[in-house]
Order: C-alpha cells, then structure tokens, then sequence
C-alpha cells in the first residue's frame, strides 16, 4: 500500500539515495529531483504529497522555489531539509510557505514523524474543532476545555488564546513572531519575553514535568511546536 | 660637519662695529675731497657731496651707520666749509639752512634705503626657508617605514638647526617612550631624556633643555603636534648646551614641526592599510577553507550517520556506538566551524530572551539520546529570562554535559541559581576527581581526555566570549567539579506581568 508520494530535491546523490531508502521503508513511493528546474517539473507530473526540499541546490537558492512549490501545488506538504544552521532561513523558509523544516544531518525517527504531521495536515487540513492530545493533556477547541490527567485546569486568556494558536499547527513548527502576533498583536511581534512567560506558565499546568517540557518544545531562534499525538479516540483510555 | 651660516642669523657685533668706522671713513673721505677741490670750487658746492656716503650706507648697511655718517657730514661740512672755518658754528643763514636740509635729506634717504634693505634681506630669509623646508619635505617623501622616515626626519632637522636631533615616540602600551630614529645615532636615550620625552608626548608641549621645565635633559623636545597625546616628538640640543633653535629661527621649526608630523601620519596611515589588506585576505582565505572544509567533511558525515541509522534499526551495540559517536563529531565539526565563523565576524550571535528551561532540556535531552546518561535537573522553579543565543547557549551546555560525564563522574547536576552580584549562575556539577591541577594537565588526565575536553571547553569560552556570558572552572568542597555559565545583572530580562 502506498502511505503517499514523497518528492526528494537535493544535489547530493548520497542524501538522495539515504532518504529514499529510510522513506520506503517506511512505506512511501520516492521520486527525486537533483536542481530546482527539475523539482518543478516533476511536481506537476508526479503530484507528490510531499516535498522535501534542499535550500542549497545548484541551480537557484531554495527559498526563492518556495513561493513557485506553493503556486504549483498549493495543498503540498513542504518540508525544508537543510543543512544550514541559520536560524535566519528557518525563520524565511517558513514564512514563504514552508511547513517545516528537518536540519540536515537528520535523525530518520524525526524526519519520518515530520512526513506524518505534513501528510496527516494534507488529509485533514488544520484539525480545528479536533481534540487534541499532548503529553498528560487535552485540548477541546469547540467546548474550550484543557484537561490534565482527566481533572480541567483553568487556563488564563493568553494562555489559552496562545495553546489554541499552537493547536492549529498541531507537531509542526510556529514561529515567534506568528505567536506574537496572532495573540498580543502586531505591535508585539518582537517581545519574546511576553511568549516566554505565558509557555512557562502553560507548561506549569500541563507539561508531566515542566523542568523537561515535552508537549510544548521550543525550536531555538525560530518558534515553539506542540508535540500532538496522531488523532486517537480522544479519551477512550481517559474514561 | 661645518656649520652652515643661518641665513637668517641676527648681524653679530664686529660686523656693526665695522659698519660705523665705515661711515666714518667714508664721511672723512668726501670731506678729504671736497677740501682739495675747495679752490676750484665754491665751498657753498661741497654740501651735496655729503649725501654720498648717507645713501651709500644706508642701502648697503642699514640706518644706523647712516645716520652716524648725516651727523659725521653735518659736522664736518659745517666746520671745513661754512664761515668761519674751523668751528661748528656757522654766521651765515643760508648754510644754517644747508646744514638742516643735508640733515634731513639724509635722514629721510636712509630710512628710505634702510627699510628697502630690510625687504630685501627678509625676501631672502624667507626663499631660504622655503628651500630648507621643500628639501625636508622632499627628504621626508621619499622615506618609507617607520624607521628610514625617522632618519630622514633626524637628518634634516640636524642640518637645517646645526644641532643634534633624535625622534622619539610613545612606547608601546603606554610604556616609556622609544627612540625612533637620532642623527647623529644614538644608542637610547638617558633618564632625563626618557622624562622630558614622556612629558612633551603626553601633554603637547615642548620640554627639556632650553624650554621651561625639565632643564636637565639634553635635548629639548618638541611633540609634532600640539595636543596631548603627541604621536612622536623631535628632541633638538647642542653639545655647547645652547638653545637649539634661537628665536628667530621659530617659526622654521614650526613648520619643520607641521611637515614631519604629516609625513608621520601618513606613514601610520600607511602601515595601517598593510595590516588591513593582510588581515583581510587572511581572512577571505579561512572563509574559504572553512566553507570548504564544513562542506567537505559535513556531507560524508550526514552519509555515515545516516546508515547508522539505518543499522541500528537491525539492531546491534556497534551501531548504536557508531551512530552516537558520529553524532558527536558531527556536534563537535559544527561548534568548531561556528566559533570560526564567529572569529571572522561572519557569524554574530542572534541575541533574544532566551528561556533556560528550553535550553537546559533540549541540552539534557541531546545527552540522554546519545546514551551518556541522565544528568539530574535542579531548575528554580522560575529561572529568569537571560539575554543569549539559544543554540549557541545550547551547544555550550551540551558540552559542559558532555565533557562532565565523559571526564567527571556520576551523578551530574544542572543547577540554576542567582550570584550575589545579582545575575546569575548556571552550573554544571559532578562528582569526579575535579579539575586537572594546573600545569599538569595531560600527565593528569591523559593525552585524549585532556585533548577532549580541552577541546569542548575551548568552545565553551568561545561561544561564551561572544555573548558576554563568563565561563569559570572550580573544584566543588565536597569533590568533584563546577563549571559555571555567568551571566551579569545586566544579561538578564525583566518579565512583564503575565
């Protein structure tokens, strides 16, 4: 059975070849494209599900494919994979339509978890109106409830605008200055320290142990991910 | 070398002497004359005769001798040709008048003369000077280095004031100054000269021999330029204890003074521009090199950590130890190659209120996926916000994990707490043998385990450096080490209200 269509962009042959195996394994069928031109084509002729894309091609920088990916196939999962370390690229990759990123050298665990959340987000679109599950926790969007270990916990209006901010990006990446703008505002984008306090005081109530934080991670320079489980019955072992 | 007459040099007493007898003889002359051709002639005509040696000495001498030979002809006109002969006193009106108007014709011929003379004398002196100067200047342009453009400056000072010259300038960090350059050579400078130098670099005024504090030095130092802080000095003196430069020769030395201190700078400026072409292509070439080096060994490392990867899923204690280990140097290849980057300028940390719980866990997490062990957590239940790189602050946690499991001993600690300056610390604790004494440090630890952990706190500091966050090393009271991450009152940041 075939889990989905994964496209490969990368020059390195080596990284090509390793990607598709770990990728079939795994189960999902490979095409591979070694230069931005080659990525396009093969994007309208194999319809991927998924891209993983390498910002340093041969032929143009991979930031400036990222708005072409997006107009091709608006719907695609887009995952930059790249081994540069600034966190200036994450921050504009993900901006210009990137869902993801995984840095290269990747941990296959990490990357196939990656192609789940971007596949899952094609099918699904945004989980809004979904309970979600992180950690000991779970968030009801439609009745507005947070739940830990089953008893409710009262969350502040920050903390809950900023858990339902992150619960639309459920395991993929959002940046700070989306946090902050989307729960204090446009004025704030760069007041890092208003997202810091509020994550503290979130995973406080929610976190299993909030001095090793696994539901709410932070990407250091870029953002912060909600570490959400796949779409279980929300609390059939809760009840 | 002989002494070259000062062009501009005051007329010296002899020569003023000479001048007067001059118009002495001169006036006794043309009254010798004027007598011997008295028949022939009217005495009323031997007035005009007189004016002669007046004029004649006023344009070649100057006003004073003319002055002495209108009085010297008044007299003797006024004796040898006026009734009655042989004394001063004169009967007959019109030579009263005579008298008066050779005096007077005299006196208004010899200023006029005089002042015409002074012109030309001080057209002189300046095209002198003016050549002196265009020599020094033309000596100092052609003078490359620091050390041949001091020499010339010395040479050229020396000949135009007759007198012994040596270029000092300040000692390196603030030390006591050095010669540059002297003429003739000098070995060093002694006590006094050291003293006088210091003071005229340091202040912008002259000092030394002939100037009004530090007499005792033999030379009289003057700064190039007239500040404090001078960029070199030019001491001048004379074997015969002499002022070196008298006044009138002043205003030459200013301008000797202005000229060395353009050529000075622009010598500095010059040596400045070498070292920056160097710096800069030492610098283009490890940019190069490193960008090479980090593509060169990055690729085949994500290769082989990808295919232990692949293996460990198959299971196998080799494959886990391959896949850890090639993680390990992959961590390590990018924090050399970052703290490189950071030396270069071409990597600046991206400073931001950073959550030490996000650091201290994701750091925490990195050593328990690498199976080295499960540090213990001890964070204040609210550690303030600092100001830092998150990854750079990151990866130097990571090391200070690392190297403490590696080289120190279980149990280790990550503690949080606030220092009595106000900021805070946060230390890494084991409870190993403690730091290497110093001194000994691979004879203690081995050749490997220094070269590790020598390595991991190389970048440790290096990272810290470039975020203002001190690193200190310190053996715990009870065994074992700390290594502490500082950061000052001011890397800390105030939290609004939530």
């Amino acid at each position: 059975m075939n889990a989905g269509v994964i496209l490969v962009v990368d020059d390195e042959l080596a990284i090509r070849r390793l990607l598709r195996a770990a990728l079939a394994r795994a189960g999902y069928a490979v095409v591979e494209a070694a230069d931005g031109a080659e990525a396009l084509r093969l994007l309208a002729a194999e319809r991927p599900d998924v891209v993983l894309l390498d910002l340093g091609l041969p032929d143009r920088d991979g930031l400036e494919l990222l708005p072409a990916i997006r107009r091709t196939a608006p719907g695609v999962g887009l995952l930059v994979v790249s081994a540069r370390e600034a966190v200036e690229d994450k921050v504009a990759a993900l901006d210009l339509g990137a869902d993801d990123f995984v840095a290269k050298p990747f941990d296959p665990p990490e990357l196939l978890a990656r192609v789940r959340v971007a596949l899952r987000r094609r099918a699904a679109g945004d989980a809004l109106g979904a309970v979600l599950r992180f950690g000991p926790a779970t968030l009801d969007l439609l009745a507005r409830r947070v739940d830990k270990d089953g008893l409710p916990v009262r969350l502040t209006p920050k903390e809950y605008a900023l858990l339902a901010e992150l619960a639309r990006h459920p395991g993929r990446v959002a940046t700070h200055a989306h946090l902050l703008r989307a729960v204090w505002g446009p004025a704030h984008e760069s007041d890092l320290e208003y997202l810091r306090v509020v994550v503290r005081a979130l995973r406080r109530k929610l976190e299993a142990d909030p001095a090793l934080p696994a539901a709410i991670l932070n990407e250091p320079g870029v953002g912060y991910r909600l570490m959400t489980e796949p779409f279980e019955p929300a609390r059939a072992d809760e009840l | 070398m002989p002494s070259a007459p000062f062009p501009f040099a005051a007329p010296d007493e002899r020569a003023c002497f000479r001048a007067y007898l001059e118009a002495l003889l001169l006036v006794g002359l043309v009254a010798a004359l004027a007598r011997a051709a008295s028949p022939p002639l009217p005495p009323a005509a031997a007035d005009l005769p007189f004016l002669l040696p007046v004029l004649l000495l006023a344009v070649a001498r100057g006003s004073g001798p003319a002055l002495l030979a209108a009085a010297a002809g008044a007299i003797a006109y006024s004796v040898l040709f006026t009734e009655p002969v042989g004394s001063l006193a004169i009967d007959d009106p019109a030579d009263v008048v005579t008298v008066l108007v050779l005096l007077a014709v005299a006196l208004f011929a010899g200023r006029l003369a005089a002042q015409l003379r002074e012109q030309a004398r001080e057209a002189r002196a300046r095209a002198a000077r003016d050549a002196a100067l265009l020599d020094f200047s033309r000596a100092l342009a052609g003078a490359t280095g620091e050390a041949e453009l001091g020499r010339a400056i010395c040479e050229q000072a020396a000949r135009l004031f007759d007198a012994h010259a040596a270029l000092v300038a300040p000692g390196a960090d603030g030390g006591s100054p050095r010669l540059v350059a002297a003429a003739p050579a000098l070995d060093g400078l002694g006590g006094f000269e050291r003293e006088a130098a210091a003071l005229a670099l340091s202040d912008g005024r002259p000092a030394g021999r002939g100037g009004d504090r530090l007499r005792a030095a033999d030379y009289l130092f003057h700064p190039l330029t007239a500040r404090p802080g001078a960029p070199a000095a030019l001491g001048l003196g004379r074997p015969d204890g002499r002022a070196p430069v008298p006044d009138a020769d002043q205003p030459l030395l200013h301008s000797v003074l202005a000229q060395a201190a353009l050529a000075w700078e622009r010598e500095r400026l010059a040596a400045e521009l070498r070292d920056a072409a160097l710096l800069r292509e030492r610098d283009e070439l490890r940019r190069t090199l490193l960008a090479a080096i980090g593509h060169d060994l990055r690729t085949p490392l994500t290769a082989i950590l990808a295919a232990a990867g692949e293996l460990c899923e198959t299971g196998g204690e080799a494959a886990r130890t391959l896949e850890a280990e090639a993680r390990r140097l992959q961590r390590t290849l990018a924090d050399l190659l970052g703290l490189a980057r950071l030396e270069t300028g071409e990597l600046r940390p991206r400073l931001e209120a950073v959550d030490l719980t996000d650091v201290v866990s994701a750091a925490a997490r990195a050593v328990r996926a690498a199976d080295r062990g499960a540090p213990r957590l001890s964070l204040p239940a609210d550690p303030p916000l600092v100001r830092a790189d998150p990854r750079l602050l990151e990866h130097m946690l990571l090391n200070l994990l690392d190297n403490a499991l590696r080289h120190g001993g279980a149990p280790v600690a990550v503690v949080a707490e606030r220092t009595i300056d106000g900021g805070l610390a946060l230390r890494v604790l084991d409870e190993g043998p403690g730091l290497p004494p110093p001194g000994a440090p691979s004879a203690a630890a081995g050749p490997s385990a220094a070269g590790g952990a020598g390595l991991g706190l190389a970048i440790v500091r290096g990272f810290g450096e470039a975020m203002g966050v001190a690193v200190e090393a310190a053996n715990r009271p009870g065994g074992g080490a700390a290594y502490s991450l500082l950061f000052a009152p001011g890397l800390l940041v105030a939290e609004p209200a939530a």
